[in-house]
């Protein structure tokens, strides 16, 4: 298999300065990301998640384990450029405008300035900001923020994309943007690994779930696999209601125990975006 | 060219930050006020009118770009850390080097401008005064540019490291002590009455007296340009050296 992520053994104690209190944020954590998917780190506040992504992308210092990003150190600079990274605020400087702060981050990111300025109006277009382009960041709503942090991301094009928390503080609309572009750059053959404490997001785009607890990887399997119920089955028909009794006499004939009969639920996220977009 | 490109880029944006912080023309406004205002006083003193009128200009122009200095440096990395925007340098493929030489440059570059433009301001005060262009004026503020890049470079060395305040402090105690004590001649002369250790540490302190504008200009000591560039040599060495101190907390602290 190709795993573009691997974490061997992360252990991560924050100490206080003053009392010397340890805090374990990362209790001998091991994960391994195959190439292509949208993998999910799943947990409660305050489980790991964050210092989880920091440890993959090499921003705090290990107690002890290893991290690889595509075989290589996260610190070497080849790396580096093949990652992009959508912290949990969107932090930006405030007295830049959309286009500025884009136009510096691509110098960071060495992309090649002859491209740069048509590919800024490309990402801000993709993003819905284009109009906005001259406004400085500190006008922006935190919704505007998000996606200038996503056209970041988009901007770079890396392999490998890690995303915290990408649609908190979000509206529906908002946040099924974000999910969409998320699927989108999958298909694009780019690997994502996000952190969420929201179910339903990871449930919507995530291929493979970790879910953590107190730094520790408590399950980590396939959103079908932890999902399913192995001792249930689900037929989905077409409704035809006139034949209903006569189905249930056949399940019945023939031994089988019917626990429930009903029309199959749509997602509220689903039912919602219909509707808006029905109204407008 | 990669590199050039960062440090670069890193020096315009905080050019435009600290610029568009409209906090920053306030500092840049005084020393014209005070220099204006003191052409008033000059009216009492016939005979030393214009040695009194520049030497409350460049100290006037000195203060300021000393607090503008406080003001963009104390916090810089701090800040980036708090805001969270050294994400945009870690994550991205940019040396440490390159971080903390495009943030010094970018300082840097608006007191340049805000030298040139205090200056400019006060040639054309002394010309309306004096019906005369005081070219060497521009010849003392390029001193002084060379004393604010050691002390930049210092504050930029000290936000990787002290809080806000104490780097505050820290420099404007060593711009006192340059200018108030003279204390790095005091010590060439009395060499012998100092503790080794004691000597050795204020061997590191920056020796301000190279820039003393007053020599110069006010006192009549001749300064030629191979002293200028001496003096800036050794403004460079020292603020070379404090950045490569910075660059090495940074690394340590944020970027392995």
């Amino acid at each position: 298999m190709d795993f573009i992520l691997e974490a061997q053994d992360l252990l991560k104690i924050y100490r206080s300065s003053w009392t010397r209190q340890k805090t374990t944020a990362l209790d001998h954590l091991s994960l391994k990301v195959e190439r292509g998917q949208i993998f999910g780190l799943l947990g409660p506040n305050g489980s790991g998640k964050t210092t989880a992504l920091k440890a993959f992308l090499g921003m705090i210092r290990l107690n002890h384990g290893e991290v690889k990003l595509m075989g290589e150190s996260p610190h070497q600079m080849s790396v580096k450029s093949k990652i992009g990274f959508l912290p949990e605020e969107s932090y930006l400087y405030k007295f830049l405008s959309a286009q500025e702060s884009l136009e510096f981050f691509g110098r960071l990111a060495k992309l090649d300035s002859k491209t740069l300025p048509h590919k800024i109006d490309t990402v801000l277009e993709k993003v819905g900001l284009l109009e906005s382009r001259k406004r400085l960041v500190k006008h922006f709503s935190k919704g505007m923020l998000r996606r200038l942090g996503l056209a970041f991301i988009l901007l770079k094009d890396p392999e490998l994309i890690f995303l915290d928390e990408p649609t908190v503080g979000l509206d529906p609309i908002g946040a099924f943007k974000i999910r969409q572009m998320m699927i989108d750059l999958k298909t694009q053959g780019k690997t994502i690994v996000m952190c969420s404490h929201l179910l339903g997001e990871i449930e919507n785009v995530c291929d493979k779930v970790a879910i953590l607890y107190q730094g520790k990887v408590l399950k980590e399997d396939t959103l079908e696999k932890i999902l399913s119920i192995p001792e249930k089955i689900q037929i989905i028909l077409q409704n035809q209601s006139q034949n209903m009794g006569s189905l249930q006499k056949l399940l019945k004939d023939s031994h089988i125990e019917i626990e429930s009969i009903g029309n199959p639920r749509k997602s509220l996220e689903k039912a919602f975006m219909e509707i808006i977009h029905l109204s407008s | 060219m990669d590199k050039i490109s960062q440090i670069c880029a890193i020096a315009v944006q905080t050019l435009k930050e600290d610029l568009r912080r409209k906090t920053i023309f306030i500092l840049f406004l005084f020393p014209p006020i005070l220099s204006y205002a003191a052409t008033v006083f000059t009216s009492f003193m016939p005979g030393s009118e214009k040695e009194f009128l520049t030497d409350i200009a460049l100290s006037s122009v000195s203060l300021f770009t000393l607090l503008m200095t406080a003001f963009m440096t104390s916090d810089l990395f701090l800040k980036e850390v708090d805001r969270g925007t050294l994400y945009f340098f870690t994550s991205n493929p940019v040396q440490v080097s390159a971080l903390i030489l495009g943030k010094w440059l970018g300082c840097f570059l608006i007191l340049i401008l805000a030298t040139l433009g205090m200056s400019i301001f006060m040639l054309i005060l002394f010309y309306l005064k004096f019906h005369f262009f005081y070219s060497d004026f521009l010849k003392a503020s390029l001193l002084l540019l060379g004393q604010m890049s050691i002390l930049t470079a210092m504050g930029v060395w000290g936000s990787t490291f002290l809080s806000k305040f104490t780097n505050l402090s820290s420099l404007l105690l060593i711009y006192t002590l340059g200018h108030l004590g003279d204390y790095a001649e005091y010590f060439k002369v009395h060499q012998d009455h100092g503790v080794g250790l004691f000597k050795w540490l204020l061997r590191w302190i920056p020796d301000f007296s190279k820039f003393e504008f007053r020599n110069w200009l006010i006192l009549g000591v001749h300064l030629n340009i191979l002293s200028l560039a001496k003096a800036y040599l050794y403004a460079f060495f020292f603020s070379g050296l404090l950045l490569f101190l910075g660059a090495c907390i940074l690394k340590k602290r944020f970027f392995r």
